[in-house]
């Protein structure tokens, strides 16, 4: 076989999904020899790395971004605060939230900016986790902060499910270990304060919830994975 | 009064989230070392973290999902006002933890159950010596044979080749573990420690944490003896899996012990001839099993082993620089001495790494 029919060749089994060792399997059976698959590897590969740099460019540049863009709006809100009604700090956060939800979404899913969208559906998942402590704080809400962060945790997994994106299932998972470490902190702090750190300052429902979803979602995201592989450990 | 007793087991989930943390650090590293030292060399899978983004993500969230439980549990427990001591809790949630791993092929839980299930016997003995106020050292052994039957338990899965991070798992928190306890006591520090922890009632006194280490020790030798059957154990490592067991054990029966001179502790401490010896056993050993390390790491090409025993030993031979030579020595000596040991030390550890995996590429059967 001509070395440009197997670079082809192997492209084609590239585009099917096929791993690097079933091709080597499936062209050695042809009666390729190894030197020409190696060869035949070197531009698919390349041209992989090349995709790979600049998926990862637009990622960081999207993802600087969303970091600049969410700082304004904080400094924004912060020098403004003390002249804001409680209405208008929560219309502020709402807005913040569904608008990046909403764009993200809309660049994601219709435009086919999966990046540019992912980067505003995460800042949007960081304004809701702002709105959750700003709400509790504004009303007075007699609960500790961990059940902030596991409320936190919920949303941004249920999202994570709903548009498919790992960058939120990453920002999902320091907020429960968040949760987890806050709550014997609390215990420690009540401890020392007052000589008894109280009841668990957690609610049971929330607690259920947590471990029912955060299970749910990674056996969803296991099936995900190839037969193959669930059965390395 | 439940408030004082929760506050262990608060520490502990305070304290298991890092050593995780440091867990999948280690692993991270030792796969780095593996990939930057290894060209030419197919990667092997076991030394990832996971097989793919999707095993990752669905892994941390299973092991999430488990430390949540444990919390809910105590939740519930708060509910049912106190049916259960938290250590039973602990040991409900490590078991749930380690059936979890097994049936979903999950290393984070496995790593988890493994630091909680050592914790809750950590607590338990504790709790049973209590009473009679027993000699610590008798929990530290236990602590020791429990790492030492990690280890063993790790070269067992060895058995399956698709269970080689399973494996890998038992395997690091094995060795990591018992080295960190032959190193504390190597130390003068260490010693100063021990000879407070032989301080207390003989363990004869305390059945549970007696009977708990007999089983330790028979499940050291069981585990040991189907590893040579199976031939997944080298002799010179079943000799030094033994020598460890036995000395960390023997720390358990040990009276009280008098391993600093009189009013010199601290930084001016000076040893008794008993703390000579301890401290020359601990050293002697501790050399021994990090050298042990590098070479069962050429015998079994494996590079992570190499790189893990350079470095025990590098930080062995920097700490031992310190403790020795710290406060009889010039300062200006003292630190150019540092730099030259150091430049030394990293030009040998290179030169030793780079001609070991060399001999192992040149080894290594051609694809």
């Amino acid at each position: 076989m001509e070395d440009a029919h197997i670079t082809e060749r192997i492209r084609g089994l590239l585009a099917e999904g096929r791993r690097k060792e079933e091709i080597y399997q499936t062209l050695l059976a042809e009666g390729v020899s190894l030197a020409d698959i190696e060869s035949g590897f070197t531009g698919p590969t390349q041209e992989a790395a090349k995709r790979d740099t600049h998926q990862w460019a637009v990622r960081v540049i999207v993802g600087i971004g969303v970091l600049l863009i969410a700082a304004g709006v904080f400094s924004f809100i912060a020098a403004n605060w003390n002249e804001i009604s409680r209405a208008g700090k929560v219309g502020l956060i709402l807005a913040a939230m569904t608008l990046s939800y909403g764009i993200g979404w809309y660049l994601k899913e219709f435009l086919g900016y999966i990046r540019s969208g992912e980067a505003l559906i995460f800042l949007g998942s960081i304004a809701y986790g702002g709105g959750i402590f700003l709400v509790a704080q504004l009303f007075n809400v007699a609960v500790e902060w961990p059940d902030g962060f596991i409320l936190w945790m919920l949303g941004t997994l249920i999202m994570a499910v709903a548009v498919d994106s790992y960058l939120l299932y990453y920002l999902a998972m320091p907020i429960g270990a968040a949760a987890l470490v806050g709550h014997p902190l609390i215990m420690v702090e009540r401890f020392w304060s007052a000589g008894s750190p109280g009841a668990i300052p957690m609610s049971l429902a929330l607690l259920i919830l947590a471990v029912a979803l955060t299970f749910t979602v990674g056996w969803l995201i296991r099936r995900r994975m190839p037969e193959e592989q669930k059965k390395f450990y | 009064m439940f408030a004082l007793d929760y506050i262990p087991f608060l520490i502990i989930i305070a304290v298991a989230i890092p050593l995780l943390l440091l867990f999948f650090l280690l692993r991270l590293v030792l796969g780095f070392f593996k990939g930057k030292s290894a060209a030419g060399v197919p990667s092997e899978w076991h030394l990832m973290v996971a097989n793919s983004r999707e095993d990752a993500v669905s892994q941390a969230l299973f092991l999430l999902s488990f430390l949540f439980l444990g919390i809910t549990l105590l939740r519930l427990n708060q509910e049912m006002n106190y049916l259960l001591q938290w250590q039973t809790i602990l040991l409900i949630s490590s078991l749930a933890a380690l059936a979890g791993a097994y049936t979903l092929k999950n290393v984070y839980l496995l790593a988890g159950g493994l630091v909680s299930i050592s914790m809750w016997w950590t607590t338990q003995a504790d709790l049973w010596g209590e009473k009679i106020n027993v000699a610590p050292a008798s929990v530290v052994a236990g602590i020791g044979l429990i790492a030492t039957l990690f280890y063993t338990l790790g070269r067992l899965h060895e058995w399956n080749p698709r269970a080689k991070r399973f494996a890998l798992t038992y395997l690091v928190f094995g060795l990591v573990s018992a080295t960190v306890i032959l190193f504390i006591f190597s130390t003068g520090l260490g010693l100063e420690g021990l000879e407070e922890l032989t301080d207390g009632a003989p363990i004869t006194q305390v059945p549970q944490v007696l009977l708990s280490l007999l089983v330790f020790a028979i499940a050291i030798v069981a585990a040991l003896a189907m590893a040579v059957m199976k031939k997944l154990i080298f002799p010179g490592e079943l000799a030094g899996v033994l020598i460890v067991a036995a000395l960390i054990g023997s720390i358990a029966f040990l009276p009280a012990q008098t391993l600093v001179k009189g009013d010199s502790y601290g930084f001016s401490r000076e040893l008794t001839s008993t703390g000579i010896i301890w401290a020359s056993i601990f050293n002697i050993a501790l050399l021994a099993e990090l050298v042990g390390i590098v070479f069962m790491g050429y015998a079994r090409r494996a590079t992570w082993l190499i790189n893990l025993g350079a470095l025990g030993l590098f930080i062995f031979i920097f700490t031992k620089y310190f403790d020795w030579f710290f406060s009889f020595l010039n300062k200006s000596v003292f630190f150019i001495g540092a730099g030259l040991l150091l430049f030394l030390l990293g030009w040998g550890m290179e030169r030793g790494r780079r001609r070991m995996l060399a001999r192992m590429r040149a080894q290594a059967p051609q694809p």
